[in-house]
């Protein structure tokens, strides 16, 4: 073969060599395209690429990083797993790489360890020699690397090799760029997908309250048909329970009327009856739904007072006891051992458990048992009243338990009469709880009975009110304690009140009661009634009930058109002269008694004149019944109650019981010395403070005198002391009892300026004898008699009222209020310093100028006042010096333009 | 004379109708609730009944539906006695198969009229 033939040769065979490898490459090319643009994971896809530039170059090795989601990925070729493993980690991206990542470079090197840019291979990293690199870019974002290590063989890469795995490394940079963006497509879509979903949830969400909202709506409109249905339902209940009686009255009184029918004089009785008691039955239905009308729109007052729970129960069921007995049951009560006296509307827990326990009589069968039982309980730290009613009777079903408090419903059958009644017992009940923020509940099994139960918020009542309801009991009790009681000297100031009684039993016990509260009291005939209405103003008439009720009605409207009588208050009056019972103005509640305690609030409340000044009690303590007779004889008719006690430890008890306000007292008596009784009640700190008066016959040893000195008012020798005497040192102690010594303020409820002297000399000397300190503070209106002449006498005085109720609210006990002059006022303040005093004056002063005062109309007016303040010790302890200290101070604080306090004399 | 059976449940009620109706010499049988009424009709094949419409247990419709159900009493005129009278009271019970219907309060008269009248239709129906 010629030489030529032979280059020829050769040269075909590299031509078809090489064509060989660009079919090979341009195979390896399509095949690349192909699989980048699968659907496979790009992981899977950038392998094969790498193998395909493997496979056609020859590489030993193949390599391919780049990033995906933030993170470097790296697919390594020709390296063994355990080599892989051993490296750790994917290359770093320097050195030589860093050529192709960082610069975007085309790599190709035929000796790595000679390049300047070579750093070293990692650990356990293989011997490479060549290096043909390309960058994975696209549109110059360099996304990652493809480059090939060490040709099989031997041997470096070419420019076919470079020109592929530019190719490669451009198709791979596409379809990661495409995948990329594929991905963030998808992202997107699935982004929006997720919006619509949303949207669609808030829709359907939306949809859910649109349907909750209609079925609330329907549920609305039910409640509004029930409501109407129930409207007439209850129009046409009402309408039925109005015409059932009605129609007794129409016809029996037709019948009586008819002139055809004949009928005999029993027969005629028993329909008057009839009409009688269908008349009552109309009567009480009329004030149930007035009752019930009142309520619903929210006019139903509550008036509570302070009334024992147990009495209240005691009364309902002495008046239900005929019901119970003819049925043959026995009704159990069971208390509470703290049965304390309650403030709480009495009329209408009287209504609850008449309810309660008749209704539990009629639903319970003959011989069945009730028990009626109440206890307080603490809720929410406030006292309950828990009361309930307990039946063995026919019960209520389940589904009935709410309905029985609504009006008209008499479970069996709807409206059923068969056990009488309105029908709005329990309907009242309920709501009368409710606007008192109690309630009611039920518990029953039908055929076995069933259980009501209400609460009742409800303030307990302070012991010292328990005490004072106490005291009728407790005289009884006081076997060694005598006790005289005689009307206060008959005065024409005293507020009277007239008794107008058959019974005259009772009209006395009243008239004790009374007097025992100040008051004076007169029984008279009715014929008497005007003349002696005229003869003493009485402020209250009570009318004692007559046999026959019917003549009541005759008795008030007599009193009320009579001009004597009208301006007064009526009272009935019932029970017997052991439990005398009072009732206000209407017929219906005459049965509801009072207690005395009760009683008297009431009077106070007719009573224009105010408070009552109390009768003065006196306790004699002493074994001798002459001087016992003697002590009574010479107070008698002085409007003095007297106690007369014969023994020491009686008369320390009925001191404690009674709080007399005086004490006579003896020192030699048996059981117990005067002494010891002395030492005694000052121990009590109730009875501390009764002044004591000794009484005695003994000859005081000069210790005596000083230990009686401290601890008692005065020592009297018996024998050698006349009645004048006696009664000198009453009156001297009188200074207590200001209302029977003329010393109160005529208008206001305060004391008047022949008061104060005698208390600031009172004041003084005890000052110079014990050192007790007191302050004056004195103040006059500013304007007075402006404001006087603007709005005339009636709302000056308003003011003045206002005012003085104003200082009350303020002051301690102890303290006195006395109006010195027209609009001027002094308090005397014992047992202070002139700082406190100042403290008093500045309240006072505050209280006035914020006070609105009532005028004409609903206008309001405004006050202030110029103050003073003196303290016994800043002078010479004397009263009259002291009085025109204050004075001068109260003008000082005039001049500097009112409305402010003066309390010291000008530097 | 005529037997009239008169049920209520409210007995001052029953004793005026009776009484009034006796003025005129009916023999009256008195009936306490649906239950009896039903059965003295039954028992006594009355000339005419008089319902209270509202009564505990078997109601006036009620014992009227037992009267008319049983063929021995079927054809006996019954009268329904109300309290109610609100509006399309009367409508209703005639619907309900009441041969008339008196309200009550009424007038003894009244009453006695209008018993008249139905036993004079009742003797003629």
């Amino acid at each position: 073969m010629p030489k030529d033939g032979a280059s020829a040769l050769s040269s075909a065979e590299a031509l078809h060599a090489r064509l060989r490898r660009q079919v090979r490459r341009e195979q390896a090319i399509a095949e690349a395209m192909f699989t980048l643009s699968s659907a496979e994971d790009q992981a899977t896809m950038l392998k094969r690429v790498a193998g395909l530039a493997q496979r056609v170059t020859q590489a030993r090795y193949a390599m391919l990083a780049w990033m995906e989601e933030g993170e470097l990925r790296f697919v390594s070729l020709g390296m063994s797993q355990r080599t892989i493993d051993a490296i750790g980690r994917p290359p770093e991206g320097k050195g030589l790489l860093g050529l192709i990542w960082r610069e975007g470079r085309v790599v190709r090197i035929d000796e790595i360890g000679a390049h300047e840019a070579f750093s070293g291979f990692p650990e356990h990293h293989p011997p490479m020699r060549c290096l043909l690199g390309a960058p994975i870019e696209f549109a110059g974002q360099i996304m990652g690397a493809l480059y090939l290590c060490d040709k099989r063989g031997g041997g470096c890469f070419d420019g076919d090799d470079e020109g592929l795995v530019r190719i490669l490394a451009a198709a791979c940079a596409m379809a990661l760029s495409n995948l990329q963006k594929l991905e963030r497509l998808r992202q997107a879509s699935e982004e929006r997908v997720r919006h619509m979903q949303e949207h669609a949830r808030e829709i359907e969400r939306a949809n859910r309250l649109l349907r909750n909202r209609e079925i609330e709506l329907e549920l609305m409109n039910e409640a509004l048909r029930q409501a109407n249905e129930a409207k007439s339902q209850f129009l046409a209940n009402t309408s039925h329970e109005l015409r059932t009686p009605l129609n007794a009255i129409i016809g029996f009184s037709d019948l009586l009327l008819s002139p055809r029918a004949s009928i005999d004089e029993r027969r005629q009785r028993t329909y008057l009856e009839h009409i009688n008691q269908a008349g009552k039955q109309l009567l009480e239905l009329i004030n149930g739904l007035l009752d019930l009308s009142k309520i619903e729109s929210g006019m139903m007052e509550i008036h509570e007072e302070a009334c024992s729970v147990g009495m209240v129960l005691d009364e309902v069921l002495t008046q239900l006891k005929p019901m119970a007995e003819r049925k043959a049951q026995r009704i159990a009560v069971r208390r509470p051992d703290d049965d304390h006296a309650l403030y709480l509307d009495a009329v209408k827990l009287r209504q609850v458990w008449m309810q309660l326990i008749g209704n539990a009589i009629k639903f319970t069968p003959e011989g069945g048992e009730i028990v009626a039982g109440y206890g307080l309980l603490e809720r929410n730290g406030e006292t309950v009243l828990e009361g309930y009613v307990r039946d063995n009777g026919i019960g209520i079903a389940k589904e009935d338990l709410e309905r029985i408090f609504e009006p008209f419903v008499q479970v069996d059958g709807g409206l059923a009469r068969s056990y009488g009644g309105t029908g709005l017992g329990l309907a009242l009940v309920r709501r009368m709880l409710e606007i008192q923020g109690g309630d009611i509940e039920v518990e029953s099994v039908p055929g076995e009975g069933s259980r009501f139960t209400f609460s009742l918020p409800a303030r307990p009542v302070r012991a010292l009110d328990v005490a004072a309801q106490a005291p009728a009991v407790a005289d009884e009790a006081d076997a060694g304690v005598q006790v005289v009681e005689e009307a206060a000297d008959a005065s024409d100031v005293l507020p009277h009140i007239l008794i107008v009684d058959d019974d005259h039993a009772r009209a006395a016990r009243v008239v004790e009661i009374l007097e025992r509260e100040s008051y004076t009291a007169s029984i008279c005939a009715l014929d008497e009634v005007e003349r002696m209405a005229a003869e003493r103003a009485p402020f209250l008439i009570m009318v004692g009930l007559p046999k026959d009720p019917a003549d009541v009605y005759r008795r008030m409207s007599r009193l009320r058109n009579s001009k004597a009588t009208r301006g007064a208050s009526l009272v009935l009056l019932g029970g017997d002269a052991q439990a005398p019972r009072f009732s206000l103005g209407t017929v219906d509640t005459v049965d509801k008694r009072l207690t005395r305690t009760e009683l008297v609030d009431m009077i106070a409340r007719h009573d224009r004149f105010g408070a009552r000044p109390r009768v003065m009690t006196i306790l004699v303590i002493d074994d001798d019944a002459c001087v016992r007779e003697y002590i009574k004889e010479a107070l008698h008719g002085q409007g003095y109650r007297i106690l007369l006690a014969a023994r020491g430890k009686d008369g320390l008890r009925a001191a404690i019981e009674h709080e007399p306000d005086l004490i006579i007292l003896d020192l030699m008596m048996p059981d117990m010395s005067g002494f010891d009784v002395v030492d005694a009640l000052k121990r009590h700190p109730t009875a501390r403070d009764i002044p004591v008066i000794v009484f005695t016959a003994k000859d005081l040893t000069r210790a005596e005198v000083m230990r009686l000195g401290r601890e008692v008012e005065q020592v009297l020798s018996k024998g050698t002391t006349s009645r004048e005497e006696l009664l000198r040192e009453l009156r001297t102690l009188e200074m207590m009892y200001p209302a029977q010594a003329r010393l109160m303020d005529s208008v206001l409820r305060c004391y008047n300026p022949r008061y104060l002297r005698r208390r600031l000399k009172q004041e003084c000397s005890r000052t110079e004898r014990y050192g007790q300190q007191f302050a004056l503070v004195g103040w006059r209106l500013d304007g007075y008699e402006a404001y006087m002449r603007r709005h005339g006498m009636r709302w000056a005085v308003a003011a003045l009222k206002d005012m003085v109720e104003i200082v009350y609210a303020i002051i301690r006990k102890g303290d006195v209020l006395v109006r010195s002059e027209e609009a001027g006022f002094v308090l005397v303040l014992p047992g202070i310093s002139l700082e406190e005093a100042r403290r008093v004056a500045e309240k006072v002063r505050l209280r006035i100028r914020l006070h609105r005062f009532p005028l004409a109309g609903q206008a309001k007016g405004c006050l202030t006042a110029s103050f003073g303040c003196v303290h016994v010790r800043e002078g010479e302890v004397d009263s009259e010096a002291m009085l025109a200290r204050l004075q001068q101070r109260v003008q000082r604080a005039v001049a500097a333009g009112g409305d402010c306090c003066v309390s010291e004399d000008q530097s | 004379m005529s037997c009239i059976v008169v049920a209520d449940d409210e007995a001052l009620n029953l004793e005026l109708a009776r009484d009034v109706l006796k003025l005129d010499g009916h023999r009256v049988l008195t009936a306490a609730d649906g239950e009896q009424a039903v059965a003295l009709t039954i028992a006594e094949r009355p000339d005419l009944v008089l319902l209270d419409v509202r009564m505990p247990g078997l109601d006036g419709p009620a014992a009227l539906a037992r009267i008319r159900a049983d063929a021995r009493t079927r054809d006996i005129p019954v009268v329904a006695l109300t309290a109610c009278a609100m509006l399309g009271e009367e409508e209703q019970l005639l619907a309900e198969g009441f041969d008339g219907y008196i309200s009550k309060p009424f007038e003894i008269d009244a009453l006695r009229a209008r018993v008249r009248d139905m036993l004079e239709a009742g003797r003629h129906g």
